[in-house]
């Protein structure tokens, strides 16, 4: 998987209520970023800085703490796993306007597969958590990531599963950036919310 | 940017598991599998066309009022 192929994961999940609710995406956009997702269609970098610039800002910020470039696996996994969930609770742009609930669905977590449910033309996972409790009571779903097992450790957002996660990497990752300044910054913020 | 919006249930068949939620614009159908207690008048979070979670009413409803009003 291609960097702009991850970020286009963890864009995609968040489109639709976009354009239905917020008009900041049209159809034909969640359309188009449907067919890059499928490999239908070029990943088109300037669709994407465009339709998810804040998320692109927040990624370059975090690029100065990996030392790769903004769409690297690295910055993208330590801006999602690591970061993102302070972004939101720091109420970092239009997370301010949010209720609670719903930024905390907005939220990406890693969690433990427990049970896979199949309905007709549908795959979802039943999870459990891992270190962090999680909003969603469900389960996610499984279309973007349809090969995850029970026992597996896997990243969710917006109840959709996302990628396959080694829990070494996963706690390396953590071990490196949770002792960054822009950690300790953002966990300021949250602390002044 | 992530943001989900709340819908209301307004029917869920019995037989199949199907709930439509109310979104105001619109209503659509939503799979109730992976919580099949929702109920009439449940507010819910949506995802690839099944109910994830359920919103306490009184977000739910503070939150649309927001929607409303904005510019």
């Amino acid at each position: 998987m291609t960097p702009e192929e991850l970020f286009l994961r963890y864009a995609y999940s968040c489109g639709e209520v976009q354009q239905k609710h917020l008009g900041t995406i049209t159809e034909e956009e969640i359309g188009r970023a449907r067919r890059m997702l499928e490999g239908k269609e070029v990943i088109d970098l300037s669709f994407l800085k465009e339709k998810y610039a804040a998320a692109f800002k927040r990624l370059d910020e975090v690029a100065k703490t990996t030392g790769k470039p903004a769409l690297s696996e690295e910055t993208l996994d330590a801006y999602f796993i690591i970061y993102h969930n302070l972004y939101i609770d720091a109420r970092d742009g239009s997370y301010s306007r949010l209720p609670h609930t719903i930024c905390d669905f907005c939220k990406v977590h890693v969690v433990r597969v427990k049970q896979i449910i199949r309905v007709p033309g549908q795959l979802f996972y039943r999870f459990e958590p891992y270190e962090q409790e999680v909003i969603i009571q469900g389960g996610v779903s499984g279309e973007l990531l349809p090969d995850a097992r029970p026992g597996e450790l896997i990243v969710i957002h917006q109840a959709w599963a996302v990628k396959k996660i080694n829990e070494d990497y996963y706690q390396n990752l953590k071990e490196r950036y949770t002792r960054a300044p822009l950690y300790e910054r953002l966990s300021k913020d949250i602390t002044q919310e | 940017m992530c943001l989900a919006i709340p819908g209301k249930v307004i029917k869920v068949d019995t037989k199949t598991g199907i709930a439509t939620v109310d979104y105001e614009a619109e209503q659509r159908q939503a799979g109730t599998v992976l919580l099949p207690k929702t109920k009439v008048g449940d507010y819910v979070l949506v995802q690839a066309k099944m109910v994830v979670q359920k919103v306490p009413a009184k977000e739910a409803r503070a939150f649309l009022n927001r929607l409303r009003s904005a510019p």
